[in-house]
């Protein structure tokens, strides 16, 4: 649990290939939880916190933005 | 009948949609089948935050935690001493969230953190640590961190429903599966609130245990 994390910190921001590559608008959580590499809880857990903006559409359902997943990635 | 953790009981329709017609009975099913491994995963959630609160309940006194010896997680921020883990709260997956302790200027500081693993694009991006909740009183962050976490099970809870909504919308157009969305719906908040409900009443007998067992 400890040692390397301060060096692997901001090694490389570039965004995983299936962020980049595509032309979608938006990921339901599922999805975002795939391309951060986190659990999907962390997901409902960021945009509850608000560190993630995320829309409400089609009868409710959750879908995060492309801009805010780049933004989180800080690849913007 | 769906148990708890997703089960199947076949051919037993949940008792609240006795009488359902067809229709009903295969929109249930086909909704519970899309949404098994996140209602799963609710159940975990709410099993596991629990487990939380009993541990709440049973810190150890102050002075008589355990001193050395445990894993430390360096701060982000630089310059400033680095945490060291009390005690893993939960663990999925990628993720842990730890409750951890270091000497700040102001005495004893506490703080829940999520640590994603170092190889995710999100801890490249930010770090491998999230600080969840901070503060000089364990039990307090514990507590702020619980009910965080409910708001939390209370969104995720509503993007499932939204999922069940949407699904049955599209399998099932023009039909009112009204009642197979309540239930389903009511089914999941009860195992998100579950994890919540019987917390001193049910482990009292185990606090004492607790209180020994758990030190920070």
């Amino acid at each position: 649990m400890s040692g390397n994390h301060e060096s692997a910190k901001v090694a490389d921001p570039t965004p995983p290939q299936g962020l980049t590559q595509t032309d979608r608008l938006a990921y339901s959580v599922g999805e975002t939880a795939e391309l951060l590499g986190v659990h999907y809880f962390s997901v409902y857990r960021l945009i509850q916190r608000g560190k993630l903006r995320a829309c409400r559409v089609l009868r409710g359902k959750l879908l995060v933005p492309r801009s805010e997943l780049l933004k989180l990635l800080k690849a913007e | 009948m769906i148990k708890r953790k997703g089960q199947q009981r076949d051919g037993v329709a949940p008792p609240s949609l006795k009488r359902m017609s067809d229709t009903e009975h295969a929109a249930y099913f086909e909704a519970f089948a899309a949404i098994k491994g996140d209602y799963q995963a609710l159940c975990l959630i709410g099993d596991k935050l629990r487990e939380v609160e009993t541990t709440a309940c049973g810190l150890a006194p102050l002075d008589s935690q355990p001193q050395g010896g445990h894993a430390e997680l360096p701060d982000s921020a630089g310059g400033r001493s680095p945490w060291e883990v009390c005690a893993s709260l939960m663990r999925l997956n990628n993720n842990e969230v730890l409750l951890c302790k270091r000497v700040s200027e102001h005495g004893l500081e506490y703080a829940v953190i999520d640590q994603a693993s170092v190889a995710s694009a999100y801890a490249k991006a930010n770090g491998p640590l999230d600080v969840l909740r901070t503060g000089d009183n364990p039990r307090q962050v514990l507590r702020d961190y619980l009910r965080s976490e409910r708001e939390t099970l209370g969104l995720m809870t509503n993007d499932i429903t939204a999922n069940v909504r949407l699904l049955i919308a599209e399998r099932f157009p023009k039909q009112d599966l009204r009642r197979v969305v309540n239930e389903i719906t009511r089914m999941c908040k009860k195992v998100a609130h579950l994890g919540f409900s019987e917390t001193l009443t049910e482990f009292a007998p185990n606090l004492q245990k607790q209180r020994r067992g758990v030190g920070i």
